[in-house]
């Protein structure tokens, strides 16, 4: 009996330390970042998130690297990472409030927020496409119900209306963040490549994809861009001679738009992820 | 040292009186006296005396009224005094006249036994004489002499009580160059006649500075020694300057009024002076009693590097006017100093510009007690100019003190503030302005932002959620509405198909025709509906084909096929009877009312079986 319970025991410990050795490895490299950043390294700091990033993601994760790319005043990085850190929390205020510090410091506006881009975001498209189910079937059950059960037809023609309408509006609101969804998943944000560190320069959107070509226009760091779509319905890009992808995007009022390579820009949402 | 005797004629009253003298005599005697023979006489007067007592000294010069020149020797054991009385006379004796000049000198002697004041020689004129030796004997002091003096020293030690200044030092050491804060109180008795205090007390001891005096709290009724006293109280601020062992005392002078005919109030009882508000006003000194205090060197182990001077029991704390500010804008840095200590002697912190900003020098400013500047807090503000913008750390100030309770040195930090500098503006979006205002009301502070978070949190594996439409459980969930409504269909269409649906919409409509009916006193239209209602649900309880085209006695002969009673068999038709009476006879005589017959009819088709 006494055996059979060692036994158990032994067998539960084992499990145990198998589940925590096996799934902590962006957990190690998460403390293991938040040390070295303690310790006032804050290069190596962002080396271990970013691996860390490639496991997994999480909230917390995206806050401290976008706090480090700040503190390196590397802002269009930032910026990047703090949009990243409220995907994964919509409702955490401090990293509202860091990204809109993050914004003045990289001498941009805010994207301004309207009651469309609160209410139909990608983040509600959920919400949104719940609301049309439950409209829909409730309705068609209520709907036959008057049919079968009700002698008014008065009743049955004015739900009917009312059904018909609340349907549209439910999938128009569906529509919209859906659409939203779409240019998240295609918006990016522009930011100076790794190996360079020049903060008084902009970052020009060519005419054609190359060095070589001159700016249709320039845009700071930090700002965010919608990568356009090709009739294929697929990312409009070109590879050059050098290995190097460029992208064709336009900002998100449409005002700007040009090539950019693609070293140029981090993916809010990575599409090879 | 010599008593020179013309030293005494430059006192103006008696080189006046002496010249009065000579001028007035003169001219009758001089003629006379030029015949006398000059001869100079010394003795004391008395001979003999106690040590308590006083005696005169008298050289008396015969046959000349000049004014003689010598010096008075100097006895060990007398004290001889310096402003001697001089007597002219002249005389007749027997027909011839006779001038004659007395000088008398008062002496106390110091010490018992016999002393001899020898001989010494005087000018008079051109002649030159010596003035023979005299000597005086000292007696011990006797019973009475014993009992004067006791009764002398009371009278001192009374005055010394009467008026006083009292200084109690805080501490037997002190540090060099700390403040310890006290008062020097004043204490008059009231029946001292004090008219006024003629200045502020004054401090003895150089090892000491002493912050300023100012107005003297007045506290009456203080009682001491058994006495009733006024005492006045400066509070005081005490600074230890040089290291080592130093005394210090207080002094101070004030009026006193004393009766005209005394000298002094040390000489007479004036506290029984009967001219009090009469008399003549006279300078009285008052001195504390000395005190000795050891002044100790700092410590110079474990000595801080940022200390200043600052010594006391100190805490510190630091704020800023602003924490968000745009670039070049000035912020205000104050660092507070709160507790005892020689704030008068504390320097400012040291506060250096760096590269991210430039600080001015601080400006002071004291709270507390002014005058002592013991206790209190002092405040230091500094003006801090950011440089670059971004999210800066305003430096640390280390700020020591040597506490000399504890004995030790103490090192504090001001807090980190951390200051957000904005860029500055660039221009100007009309748009934004409610939203800002929306912002600045939800804003975090600075100190808040940028933080480091310790925890992972929740990991995911893909930053965008999956889109509901792409869930398979999203579409399998949608399979329980569309079976809702497959069932609803079929059940809706089986109803009307069985008919169930109709006779429960003809039954309705009928229940509802009877309370219309109840409700407008209509018993025409209550019975035909009772009539129909009857025969409809006895029609397709047995399931009649047409139960509409049913006649009374067919409705009897289903009722009795289903085993029903009798009773309700009668009562059904005795209903049928009434209605068709209603409807063809007019019949209206009824006794039981509708709602009645409403409940019966109810009941009865409830029975049926």
């Amino acid at each position: 009996m006494k055996l059979t319970i060692k036994l158990y025991c032994i067998f539960i410990c084992a499990f145990i330390l198998r589940s925590q050795c096996a799934g902590g490895q962006e957990d190690r490299l998460f403390y293991d970042a938040v040390r070295t950043e303690a310790a006032g390294d804050l290069d190596q700091a962002i080396n271990l998130y970013l691996e860390a990033s490639t496991l997994s993601h999480s909230a917390n994760l995206h806050g401290n690297l976008a706090n480090l790319y700040f503190k390196k005043e590397q802002y269009g990085h930032s910026i990047l990472h703090f949009r990243k850190a409220l995907l994964l929390n919509p409702r955490d205020t401090e990293l509202s409030a860091n990204l809109n510090f993050a914004y003045e410091m990289a001498k941009m506006p805010p994207p301004m927020q309207s009651f469309a881009s609160n209410y139909f975001s990608a983040n509600f498209l959920s919400f949104w496409i719940i609301i049309c189910a439950i409209i829909f079937w409730t309705g068609l059950l209520i709907l036959f119900y008057i049919f079968f059960f009700k002698t008014s037809k008065k009743t049955f023609l004015y739900f009917t209306i009312c059904w018909v309408i609340s349907c549209l509006l439910s999938c128009f609101a569906a529509c919209l963040s859906l659409q939203q969804q779409s240019e998240l998943y295609r918006e990016v944000i522009v930011h100076f490549p790794q190996t360079e560190n020049n903060h008084s320069k902009t970052i020009p959107l060519r005419r054609f994809a190359g060095e070589s070509n001159s700016a249709n226009t320039n845009i700071l760091p930090g700002e965010s861009l919608i990568i356009r779509l090709g009739n294929d319905g697929v990312s409009k890009s070109h590879q050059i001679a050098n290995g190097k992808t460029w992208y064709l995007a336009n900002s998100a009022d449409g005002k700007k738009k040009g090539w950019i390579r693609e070293d140029e820009f981090g993916w809010i949402i990575d599409p090879n992820s | 040292m010599k008593n020179t005797f013309f030293s005494h004629f430059k006192l103006p009253m008696v080189r006046l009186i002496i010249t009065f003298l000579v001028l007035s005599h003169f001219p009758c005697f001089i003629c006379h006296s030029q015949g006398q023979n000059l001869r100079v006489e010394s003795s004391f007067q008395p001979p003999s005396i106690t040590l308590s007592n006083n005696s005169v000294y008298k050289v008396i010069i015969h046959g000349s009224q000049e004014n003689p020149q010598g010096s008075l020797p100097q006895v060990p054991g007398l004290i001889i005094s310096n402003s001697p009385q001089t007597f002219r006379s002249a005389s007749f004796r027997n027909g011839v006249p006779s001038v004659r000049l007395e000088i008398s000198f008062q002496v106390k002697p110091k010490k018992m036994g016999k002393h001899t004041i020898p001989s010494w020689p005087v000018k008079i004129g051109s002649n030159t004489l010596q003035v023979p030796s005299s000597t005086i004997e000292v007696l011990a002091p006797n019973q009475q002499d014993k009992i004067r003096q006791n009764a002398e020293e009371k009278q001192k030690s009374e005055l010394k009580e009467a008026c006083f200044i009292e200084f109690t030092k805080p501490r037997s050491f002190l540090f060099e160059g700390e403040t310890v804060s006290g008062s020097i109180n004043l204490y008059i008795w009231d029946r001292l006649p004090v008219s006024r205090i003629e200045r502020a007390p004054q401090k003895d001891g150089d090892a000491f500075s002493l912050t300023e005096l100012g107005q003297p709290q007045e506290k009456r009724n203080q009682s001491k020694y058994n006495k009733s006293y006024t005492v006045f109280s400066w509070p005081i601020g005490l600074t230890a300057a040089i290291a080592g062992k130093h005394s210090i005392t207080f002094n101070t002078s004030i009026r006193v009024r004393v009766k005209s005919r005394g000298n002094s109030p040390f000489a007479s009882p004036f506290h029984n002076d009967p001219f009090f508000g009469f008399g003549r006003e006279e300078s009285l000194k008052v001195t504390s009693e000395l005190q000795n205090i050891t002044v100790k060197s700092l410590p110079v182990i474990n000595r801080p590097k940022s200390f200043n001077g600052a010594i006391g029991s100190l805490s510190t704390r630091s704020t800023v006017d602003n924490d968000r500010v745009s670039l070049g804008d000035p912020v205000r840095f104050f660092f507070d100093i709160e507790g005892q200590g020689n704030f008068s002697a504390m320097p400012a912190p040291i506060f250096e510009s760096n590269s991210d900003f430039k600080i001015g020098p601080p400006a002071f400013s004291f709270a507390g007690n002014e005058l002592t500047k013991h206790q209190g807090k002092q405040r230091f503000e500094y003006i801090l100019t950011p440089l670059n913008p971004g999210l800066l750390k305003i430096p640390v100030i280390h700020f020591s003190y040597f506490d000399p309770i504890q004995e030790k040195y103490f090192t504090l930090n001001s807090s980190e503030h951390p200051l957000r500098v904005d860029p500055g503006e660039t221009w100007i979006d009309t748009t934004r302005g409610e939203l800002e205002v929306e912002e600045r009301s939800n804003s975090i502070p600075t100190a808040d932002l940028f933080q480091t978070e310790n925890e992972p949190g929740k990991w995911v594996h893909e930053i965008q959620k999956t889109i509901l439409l792409n869930s398979s459980i999203f579409w399998a969930a949608q399979g329980i509405p569309f079976i809702c409504v497959c069932g609803l269909i079929f059940y809706g269409r089986k109803r009307k198909r069985t008919g169930k649906d109709i006779f429960r919409q003809k039954q309705t409509s009928l229940k509802k025709q009877m309370k219309e009916a109840i409700e407008y006193k209509d018993s025409t239209l209550f019975y035909r509906a009772t009539r129909e209602r009857i025969r409809l649900e006895i029609g397709s309880f047995y399931k009649y084909g047409n139960p509409s085209s049913l006649s009374n006695n067919e409705i009897s002969s289903l009722l009795k096929n289903g085993n029903n009673e009798e009773s309700l068999i009668s009562q059904i038709q005795e209903i049928l009877h009434i209605s068709d009476s209603h409807e063809f006879a007019e019949n209206e005589e009824f006794s039981q009312s509708l709602d009645d017959q409403l409940k019966k009819i109810n009941g009865l088709l409830k029975k049926i079986r």
